[in-house]
């Protein structure tokens, strides 16, 4: 019994990571179908996620969920079989949707009651009648569709023919037509295994073969090929992948791939192509599906339309051939395949989505737990490993050395690869903020368009999951109170749309997010008058700009005339401050009045296991973030007596003692010893460039960072400690706060 | 072997009993073409046992179907007997089954 219910209760968690990725999946679909409405790709995707999230929710018995995405899905269907149009009402309508099917699915796996409550209840009810509307429109529209398309048929006007041209047809598979050269038996060929390698990359729906080439027994060749095939098929894959079936016969066949959903036009052209006469061609699209009686009888009318027109223009050229193949494109020609329509449609943001929907696919949930003690389990490999070579160095035996190198070499391969494993691509994170930002732009009557830069970025799971509120909040920041209202814009000489750009890269052991836009930027007047006004600072204080701008960090800061409901509640600003701090984290802010104000995080790439640099400081060992590290200098007696500040190559750069910011008196011991000098370890965080002046240099090392106790977790410096092979404790040191002390 | 003439047991109605050969392929057709055409001329009708084929491509895919439209044009009868899985398999794949009058009688 309790089994059954672990079982029910690890099914459950799976539904709700699996719905949750579906139901942002929908959403990330609908904005995307928001600047492209008629992609069925993403319109089919659509339909699945939220059928999927239908049937899973089905299995566990979540009646609301079901009979909710019932309706949802039913409408979809119908947008899928361009039974319904999308607009712009009926899309507010389907994210709301996504949203209240969110919050069942919610409800369901986290409330023991099994009632939902009235609001939802009410949201719900709402929500369906809204959607049954759409449903029951559907019937007349259709209806209406119909006399629509026939009046267009017979009428004769080039604009009327040019909306028959785009509109799309009810097949919703490949369609595959293939003419063999006579001789491609005769090359060593069998046709019929391409048509049975078809069936691994898709399911052929139906196979017509053509006969009527086919000569009588008297006049046949029996080594050469007759047949033609027309061939309906559903897949996933693209048209590239299609037509490589054929790759090893594509000089020995004439092959035509029509898309799904092709246009009229299309087919107008396709047909004729083919060397059989267009009516019987017709004839035999129709028996395989991938036209319908009366389509057939349009791309009939369309085409005798067109050739009609054709001839009125050349008659006075008098080129009378144009009326049998009007519509035969050269590059049709040419190739035998009409690739131009694909290109059209499938644009570089699809094609992203497709390839990240392909990784999707080869993933493996893994419990995270088991995932962190994979990694603690690695950690103790690393120092026990470490501790293995530096015994096997005692030995001062060549050959055990060079094994445990290689063992050292193999651990720390299996240390990446480990930590890899928790590396995820912020992109999906940022692409949350697009559905923010559409919707604040909506509530607050203002025009923005969000840029994503760096989505493929990874960064360590842990880090990304904390660092989506602190963007949400400096994004809704900038939408609220950065961004000028669209007159505002125009009267001030910029577009009426804002940008706001989100950004991710890597930059030496660090990720940096950047959050900027076009807007108002920061007004020191007002942020000093306001913190005065606060108490946080005093009248006469002289503050830097950077030191004005970072007033908005302080606690209980806010400057918006009016607190409106997406920020302004004075408690935002320096609560990003503290949850970035807390991933060790550095935040920065740069404005410019009138132009723009850009937020710039700093994050450590990963909190588990770094390349570390050890050093000697009289006794003690230190452990500097290898990412970090320049360069290696020795410290010229010369320069010291300068101050703290040496010459860099013709560059100023402060440096610090490790030994007297960490008061270690053993330092001063080693000095006095004959012929003893000082290294600097060059350091930089954030494009400053810091000396670390230590007594030794040690090299290499890998370092798993163990946190430090309670006690210690306020000591500045310090980001944490590492055991070393030895079995002694060395402190890592923390660079960003050190670099901020050195200037 | 190839296209063989059975016993003539159903000479009185003008049926030619045809047995077909194991190899259907391009390999033979250029033979099972000239024995087919031997017995073309002779008779009305045609039944062609195809239990023994073992192998067939599309060449012998296409001998059939030109058999099957030469006795349709000429007012003869076509029938197939005893299809074989590799037979039955090909059709399949070129969904071509009723192109052809099929049996399985004798």
């Amino acid at each position: 019994m309790s089994d059954e219910k672990e079982h029910l209760a690890e099914g459950q968690k799976i539904f709700e990571e699996e719905s949750r990725d579906l139901l942002q999946q929908a959403e990330s679909i609908l904005l995307m179908l928001e600047d492209d409405i008629g992609n069925d790709e993403l319109i089919n995707d659509l339909f699945r996620a939220i059928h999927t999230i239908k049937g899973s929710a089905g299995i566990f018995g979540f009646e609301d969920v079901v009979s909710f995405t019932h309706v949802a899905e039913s409408v979809m269907g119908q947008i899928r079989d361009k039974e319904l149009t999308l607009n712009e009402d009926l899309m507010n309508l389907l994210l709301d949707s996504i949203d209240q099917t969110s919050k069942l699915v919610t409800h369901e796996l986290n409330n023991a009651e099994p009632l939902i409550s009235d609001s939802l209840r009410e949201t719900g009810e709402g929500l369906l009648k809204r959607l049954q509307q759409y449903l029951d429109s559907n019937i007349l529209t259709t209806s209406n569709i119909l006399t629509k398309s026939k009046s267009e048929t017979f009428s004769e006007t080039e604009a009327q023919l040019e909306s028959i041209e785009s509109e799309s047809l009810s097949n919703k598979y490949w369609h595959i037509s293939v003419r063999f050269n006579r001789n491609v038996i005769a090359n060593g060929m069998d046709p019929l295994s391409f048509f049975r390698y078809l069936n691994t990359i898709g399911h052929v729906i139906s196979m017509t073969t053509l006969t009527s080439d086919l000569p009588l027994l008297q006049d046949i060749n029996p080594e050469e090929s007759y047949l033609g095939f027309e061939i309906n098929l559903d897949t996933q894959e693209s048209k590239d992948v299609i037509s490589d079936v054929f790759e090893f016969v594509k000089d020995d066949c004439q092959l035509h791939i029509l898309p799904p959903r092709s246009k009229l036009s299309d087919y107008t052209r396709f047909i004729n192509a083919l060397p059989e006469e267009n009516m019987l061609i017709g004839e035999i699209l129709v028996v395989s599906g991938a036209l319908t009686k009366n389509e057939l009888s349009e791309v009939l009318d369309y085409q005798r339309a067109h050739a009609a027109t054709e001839i009125r223009r050349d008659e006075n050229n008098n080129f009378i051939e144009t009326i049998t193949k009007p519509e035969l494109s050269p590059e049709m020609v040419e190739n035998g395949i009409a690739d131009t329509h694909i290109v059209d449609v499938a644009n570089k943001k699809q094609e992203k989505v497709k390839k990240s929907k392909k990784i999707e696919q080869q993933f493996v949930r893994v419990n995270a737990e088991k995932l962190g003690d994979l990694i603690n389990l690695v950690g103790e490999l690393v120092i026990t490993s470490a501790h293995t070579e530096l015994k096997a160095k005692e030995t001062e035996q060549v050959e055990l050395f060079e094994t445990v190198e290689n063992l050292t070499r193999l651990v720390e391969e299996i240390r990446d690869s480990t930590l890899n494993l928790r590396m995820v691509q912020i992109g999906d994170t940022f692409n949350r903020f697009t559905r923010v930002v559409r919707d604040t732009s909506k509530d607050l009557g203002k025009k923005i368009e969000l840029k994503i830069l760096g989505g493929d970025t990874e960064l360590d799971k842990t880090v990304v999951e904390k660092i989506s509120d602190p963007i949400m909040h400096l994004i809704r920041n900038s939408l609220d109170h950065g961004i000028e209202t669209p007159n505002v814009r125009i009267a001030n000489g910029k577009s009426e749309t804002a940008i706001v750009n989100l950004e991710a890269y890597h930059d030496s052991g660090s990720i940096v997010i950047k959050i900027s836009d076009d807007g108002a930027g920061l007004n020191p007047d007002i942020l000093t008058a306001k913190a005065i006004e606060k108490g946080i600072i005093s009248a006469h204080q002289q503050l830097t700009l950077p030191e004005i701008h970072r007033l908005i960090f302080a606690p209980g800061f806010s400057t918006a005339k009016e607190v409106t409901n997406i920020s302004g509640r004075g408690v935002g600003m320096d609560v990003v401050n503290r949850n970035i701090d807390a991933l060790h984290g550095q935040i920065s802010v740069n404005s410019e009045l009138g132009v723009g104000t850009s937020f710039i995080i700093r994050l450590p790439l990963t909190l588990a296991i770094i390349d570390g640099f050890q050093v000697l400081v009289g006794e003690s060992a230190y452990v500097i973030p290898l990412d970090l590290v320049e360069e290696c200098i020795e410290l010229d007696e010369q320069q010291t007596k300068k101050g703290e500040y040496i010459d860099l190559r013709g560059e100023v750069m402060p440096y610090l003692h490790l030994s007297s910011i960490f008061n270690d008196d053993d330092s001063s011991n080693i000095k006095k010893k004959e012929g003893h000098r000082d290294n600097i370890v060059v350091v930089k965080y954030a494009g400053q460039k810091v000396g670390l002046v230590v007594d030794e240099l040690l090299g290499e090392y890998q370092t798993v960072i163990k946190p430090l106790g309670k006690v210690f977790q306020n000591l500045k410096g310090i980001s944490g400690a590492t055991i070393l092979g030895s079995g002694e404790v060395a402190i890592i040191i923390d660079v960003p706060s050190l670099v901020g002390r050195a200037f | 072997m190839s296209f063989t003439k059975r016993k003539d047991i159903k000479k009185d109605i003008g049926c030619c009993l045809l047995d077909a050969s194991p190899d259907m392929t391009i390999y033979s057709a250029e033979k099972n073409l000239i024995e087919i055409k031997e017995f073309y001329s002779e008779f009305d009708s045609f039944e062609i046992n195809m239990s023994a084929v073992e192998e067939i491509d599309i060449s012998g895919v296409q001998l059939l179907l030109a058999i099957n439209k030469s006795t349709a044009q000429d007012g003869k009868k076509l029938v197939l007997s005893k299809v074989s899985t590799s037979v039955v398999e090909v059709m399949d794949v070129l969904n071509i089954r009723s192109h052809f009058n099929w049996t399985n009688q004798e």
